[in-house]
């Protein structure tokens, strides 16, 4: 791609996309994305959260490719993508921006050795080595895992090895941005960290962007640089990882925070409190909101009414 | 205080034509009325395998070849289906992993819990529908929703309606297998709360199984972490949390970021490490018991 030097990895502004649901009698439009407006540095790890069918999967499925907008600008290292290709999307683009999904157990071919699926995507994407052997070697290692997993078939390995292996074929194509839908959530707790540190790693070495969607608060704050939060297809709150969960603005976030287990709390859940939240939170959504700056430093921003923005 | 639950060398076997496997390995312990005792570990470690051996649920090829399970010092192991069917539900009732998806998806939810009541009870069914409307409101859905079918209610109420409905009978040992993992946080710590709501209500006994030791911990007044068939460590929660001695159970506490504090790098659990060797379980301190062994955690190389 032939882009400014200095543009974002990603860059969205104003993504729209609605799904149709139900059938003759209920049919009825979900705004998976509405108006949708993010930056992802080149290098940077950021996290989306929110709860099951906030439209965060939607949103990387759309940067992915493997959705389309129905209207927005997505710019990749500065190139209008949604614009320049618009009807199928070229090698190059699925060599930059690869995906890693929540299943490992189902995106891995169960009939092949894992050195048939890896040298398979250096092919296609055209990485391939004169040395191909090393090439896999190093491959598997730079994953934490030892060269001999390459004659091994996927039933043969563990749910965390195989998540390892789905990442091992990303990096295969040497990607600059690497879309992470829920990695670690099918995998067992003890292993889940160490994904969270390869990815970690990738970043740091390769300077790979990291767009991370998960569910769960604390490991977007251990992992990532920069967190937003998804409700109902908009991003309602974001900033840098600590400083944002430290001082949530928006009430969806800060029922978040506080719905994270913690042993620590002493305080008993208060169902009033609760309700106080949803109330809030579906006022806010109705008002007419604004994007309110919160902290110039650490980036930290919410989206809220203008009537509460002026108080604030 | 005697137990109300008391289980030793509690052994269940997987057993194939050429070789069995030790689902539970010479597992022990007890649990005290009213007491929450929880079981954690990963997937395959066992702890749903002993939950059903207390049920008595546990269908061929598993078998229990060893020990014993004594409820109120009766000998679970040998009711008759008889004494197990009256046993069952009255007395023990289990929430199923993804249980909101065990509820007849034909059948009115008032008519399903009606329909727990009434079997076991003799009971009219004016009554079994005023106390299903109090079960609802126990676990904080409007009693108008009784008449909805599953579909129509969302999968924390329909979570709810099945806590409920174990609850139907006051049993007094509820056995919860992962109750909130298919739910989002938010729903999660709803029905945490209303399951300590309810069990303050009713004081029944609780087998609270998971693999989230962060939710354990906030729950649980004791904690059992499993690793291949056996108890490694069985502790107070606060102990356990403070002071985890078994390598297993401090990767598993490791692996939880907090999401207050500092940022420090965890490891968790290095990719290949496995435990062998498990020994019977010691007392190294009042009421916190290790399991020996020749386990060497290493810590992870990225």
């Amino acid at each position: 791609m032939n882009a400014p030097a200095d543009a974002p990895a990603i860059r969205i502004a104003g993504l729209d996309k609605t799904f149709i649901q139900g059938g003759f009698r209920s049919r009825r439009e979900v705004k998976a994305l509405n108006s949708v407006d993010l930056e992802i540095g080149r290098g940077e790890i950021v996290a989306l959260v929110g709860e099951s069918g906030s439209g965060k999967s939607t949103l990387a499925r759309c940067i992915a490719r493997l959705e389309s907008p129905d209207r927005g600008v997505m710019e990749v290292f500065g190139e209008d993508v949604l614009r320049t290709q618009r009807r199928r999307t070229s090698k190059a683009y699925r060599s930059d921006v690869q995906m890693v999904f929540q299943d490992p157990f189902g995106s891995l071919n169960p009939t092949q050795r894992i050195e048939h699926v890896l040298a398979r995507s250096l092919r296609l994407h055209g990485k391939a080595k004169p040395d191909l052997r090393a090439q896999l070697v190093e491959l598997v290692e730079s994953v934490g895992l030892p060269a001999e997993v390459l004659g091994s078939f996927p039933h043969e390995m563990s749910g965390g090895q195989r998540q390892r292996i789905a990442i091992a074929r990303v990096l295969a194509v040497e990607p600059k941005v690497i879309l992470a839908d829920e990695p670690t959530s099918m995998l067992d707790v003890s292993v889940r960290i160490g994904v969270l540190n390869l990815l970690a790693k990738l970043r740091d070495e390769h300077g790979i962007a990291i767009l991370y969607v998960t569910h769960d608060l604390a490991s977007a704050r251990y992992l990532a640089d920069r967190i937003i939060v998804m409700h109902r297809g908009t991003l309602v709150e974001g900033g840098e990882s600590l400083a944002l969960l430290d001082a949530p603005r928006h009430p969806y976030t800060q029922m978040l925070v506080g719905a994270v287990p913690d042993p620590e709390r002493t305080a008993p859940f208060d169902p009033v409190e609760r309700e106080n939240y949803r109330v809030q939170i579906a006022d806010w959504a109705a008002a007419p909101s604004e994007r309110v700056v919160i902290n110039e430093d650490s980036g930290h921003w919410a989206w809220m009414p203008k009537e509460a923005a002026r108080h604030a | 205080m005697s137990a109300l639950l008391d289980i030793e060398d509690l052994v269940v076997e997987y057993v194939s034509d050429e070789r069995s496997v030790r689902g539970a390995d010479r597992v022990s312990f007890s649990i005290a009325p009213g007491e929450i005792l929880g079981l954690a570990g990963e997937s395959g470690c066992g702890k749903s395998t002993v939950a059903n051996a207390i049920m008595r649920l546990l269908k061929e090829p598993a078998r229990i070849s060893g020990g014993s399970i004594r409820f109120d010092g009766r000998d679970v192991l040998q009711m008759s289906a008889d004494e197990l069917r009256s046993w069952r539900w009255r007395e023990t009732a289990m929430v199923f992993q993804s249980a909101m998806n065990s509820l007849n998806p034909v059948m009115r939810i008032a008519d399903q819990i009606i329909d727990v009541l009434r079997t076991h009870n003799s009971m009219s069914r004016a009554a079994a529908r005023a106390e299903a409307a109090r079960l609802m409101e126990l676990v904080r859905i409007d009693p108008d929703r009784l008449k909805a079918y599953p579909h129509q209610l969302s999968g924390g109420q329909r979570q709810r309606v099945v806590i409920a409905m174990a609850c139907a009978l006051r049993p007094r040992l509820l056995i919860l297998d992962e109750p909130t993992t298919a739910l989002d946080v938010v729903v999660q710590q709803e029905i945490l709360a209303q399951i300590k709501d309810l069990q303050k209500e009713f004081g029944f006994s609780v087998l609270f199984i998971t693999h989230d030791m962060s939710l354990m911990l906030e729950l649980s007044d004791r904690i059992g972490v499993m690793y291949a068939g056996r108890i490694v460590e069985l502790a107070p929660a606060r102990e356990l949390k403070n002071g985890a001695r078994h390598a297993y159970t401090q990767a598993l506490l490791g692996a939880f970021p907090s999401i207050t504090g500092p940022r420090r790098r965890l490891t968790g659990l290095a990719e290949g490490t496995r435990f062998t060797d498990i020994g019977d379980l010691v007392e190294v301190a009042p009421g916190h018991f290790v399991a020996p062994g020749d386990a060497t955690l290493k810590t992870e190389e990225l």
